[in-house]
């Protein structure tokens, strides 16, 4: 008899754990991820314009994803980061939203329900009209979570969400056309890496993205390295801070020159040269502090020696 | 007590085995479900030849489940960023959606926390904006917590200031990196907060101009109330939004 109450306290004590931990799933996390985060669109109307992409729940709990269709524009730091609009009157054809469309499996949807862990590949399509209006629309596709509403209980509840941002250029293209606004670096440097800032600006109608490189030369005139640009989306009639821009190389000495050699596009090709002096003040501290020492240490001996 | 001895030991070993399986919660691989089945297997990585249409042309990249470039009548696609070939996920997580602030009690603050984890692998920044859909708010009465104005009565959703005081009354966040240096500026003290901005505006408390993986901040929720709040379920809803730089 008192071993059956023991047996059964042990297992209403197995139980409440067991089910502590299904109830710590109300406190869920959400884990998404979407691939790729940006498309790049070149069209010509008329047009049916087909891609894919995937999005990608990590969580170890079901989550369904509403689907949100937002202009943006680069934002005023014009470091690449938007700044969600929220509406489409600025859009050479507003309606274009209405022509966007999520298929999965075929069928339209505007809300994806994925499974923990799971995967989804889902159909991306624009219809683009034979008088579809010409120019760039800059969009991003939103995928938020749905969060749970039945809490009873003073609390806030976050819902997560991912984005997809889409550039796309209704063509014919115009001529591309954009320039170096700025191409500069500290003029005296102590050591590597050194930061070169540049930032390229798009007078055009449409998105480009620039290739090119930063060559730089010692004092002779010879070849010390090479930056490759990134290249980085800047958008019609923007300007573009473009990133990864260092060089390398920790010992430095003498006058420099580095020149960037950009090309946009199919279009123009620009250079801009600049200079810059680097002498290694701590190197050379260092090694004077050591020449010190050692003079003075060889002085004492010769004196103890006399 | 010989007959039960046995039973009881089964039982034990039962639940024990259960529970271990219960815990062991991370399968990792490909899932794909519908009504009718699950599939899971450890990598999709089989593809052969390439699939055309009348209208349109896949490339693949090898082993993978996602394209980089479409192409057809009239258009070309470019999936991705040209300087990245491999596939990297913009992903973004939150380790707890449900913020339970319990019973509030007036003039004593409650706070919580979560994570908002994010990796950025192949674009070159990003932002994170929160909005709130409206003020803590009881659905039945519509009584409401405001925003905090903080001590000073000039904090907002853009500038920061000090919450300290027990008498000072509202809701407010603040952000604090755990790995990184991506919360935006205004946090720099552990007494800095800032109201939230109601939906459709919203504000950066996370951002960079790097690439990046598992970058991680803690979000601080805080919320007091006077005497005076009517009593009610108060709730409202945090919009978390990731996006990456173009």
């Amino acid at each position: 008899m008192i071993n059956f109450k023991l047996f059964l306290g042990i297992l209403i004590l197995f139980l409440t754990f067991y089910l502590g931990i299904l109830s710590s799933a109300k406190a869920q996390n959400v884990d998404i991820g979407v691939y790729p985060p940006v498309m790049q669109v070149e069209t010509t109307p008329p047009a049916n314009v087909k891609s894919q992409f995937t999005l990608e729940n990590r969580g170890a709990a079901s989550v369904t994803l509403n689907i949100q269709i937002k202009p943006f524009r680069p934002a005023q730091s014009n470091d690449g980061q938007v700044e969600i609009l929220q509406t489409f009157q600025n859009f050479p054809d507003p309606l274009l939203a209405n022509r966007i469309q999520i298929k999965e499996v075929g069928i339209p949807i505007k809300s994806v329900a994925l499974a923990p862990k799971q995967k989804k590949t889902l159909d991306f399509q624009i219809t683009v009209p034979q008088n579809e209006a010409k120019g760039d629309y800059y969009f991003t596709v939103l995928f938020v979570s749905n969060p749970e509403t039945s809490i009873q209980s003073n609390s806030t509840l976050a819902s997560a969400g991912i984005a997809m941002n889409v550039l796309m250029s209704v063509g014919p293209k115009g001529k591309t056309e954009g320039f170096i606004s700025a191409f500069n670096s500290p003029f005296f440097v102590d050591k590597g890496p050194v930061h070169f800032n540049l930032q390229v600006s798009n007078t055009g109608e449409n998105f480009f993205a620039p290739n090119g490189t930063i060559e730089i030369e010692n004092a002779l005139g010879k070849k010390s390295g090479t930056v490759k640009i990134t290249p980085v989306n800047i958008l019609a009639e923007s300007q573009r801070v473009i990133p990864d821009t260092d060089f390398n190389k920790s010992f430095l000495l003498g006058p420099y020159k580095a020149t960037v050699n950009l090309q946009i596009g199919d279009g123009e090709s620009f250079s801009r040269s600049i200079y810059f002096f680097a002498f290694p003040a701590s190197y050379a501290i260092t090694i004077l502090i050591v020449i010190g020492v050692i003079t003075l240490i060889l002085l004492r001996v010769k004196r103890n020696i006399e | 007590m010989k007959n039960l001895k046995f039973p009881f030991i089964v039982v034990l070993i039962w639940l024990y085995t259960t529970l271990m399986l219960l815990s062991v919660s991370n399968v990792w691989g490909q899932t794909m479900s519908n009504d009718n089945y699950i599939l899971q297997m450890g990598n999709l990585n089989s593809i052969s030849g390439k699939p055309t249409g009348p209208d349109y042309k896949l490339s693949f990249t090898s082993g993978e489940t996602g394209q980089n470039l479409f192409s057809g009548p009239n258009y070309k696609v470019r999936a991705g960023f040209q300087y990245i070939k491999s596939i990297i996920t913009f992903r973004f997580s939150i380790n707890s959606t449900f913020i339970d602030f319990g019973i509030i009690s007036p003039t004593t603050p409650v706070t919580r926390t979560n994570l908002l984890t994010i990796s950025n692998g192949s674009a070159y920044g990003y932002q994170v904006t929160l909005s709130q859909n409206h003020n803590l708010r009881v659905d039945s009465s519509g009584a409401e917590i405001p925003p905090t104005t903080c001590d000073s009565g000039n904090c907002t959703s853009t500038t920061s200031d000090t919450w300290t005081s027990s008498l000072t009354y509202g809701f407010g966040y603040r952000c604090d990196n755990i790995s990184g240096t991506d919360c935006a500026s205004g946090f720099s003290d552990s007494s800095y907060y800032k109201s939230l901005a109601s939906s459709p505006s919203a504000v950066a408390v996370m951002s960079s101009a790097n690439v990046g993986r598992n970058r991680q901040s803690q979000i601080t929720y805080k919320v007091n109330i006077a005497g005076t709040q009517p009593a009610g379920l108060y709730r409202n809803v945090l919009n978390y939004i990731a996006i990456p730089t173009f």
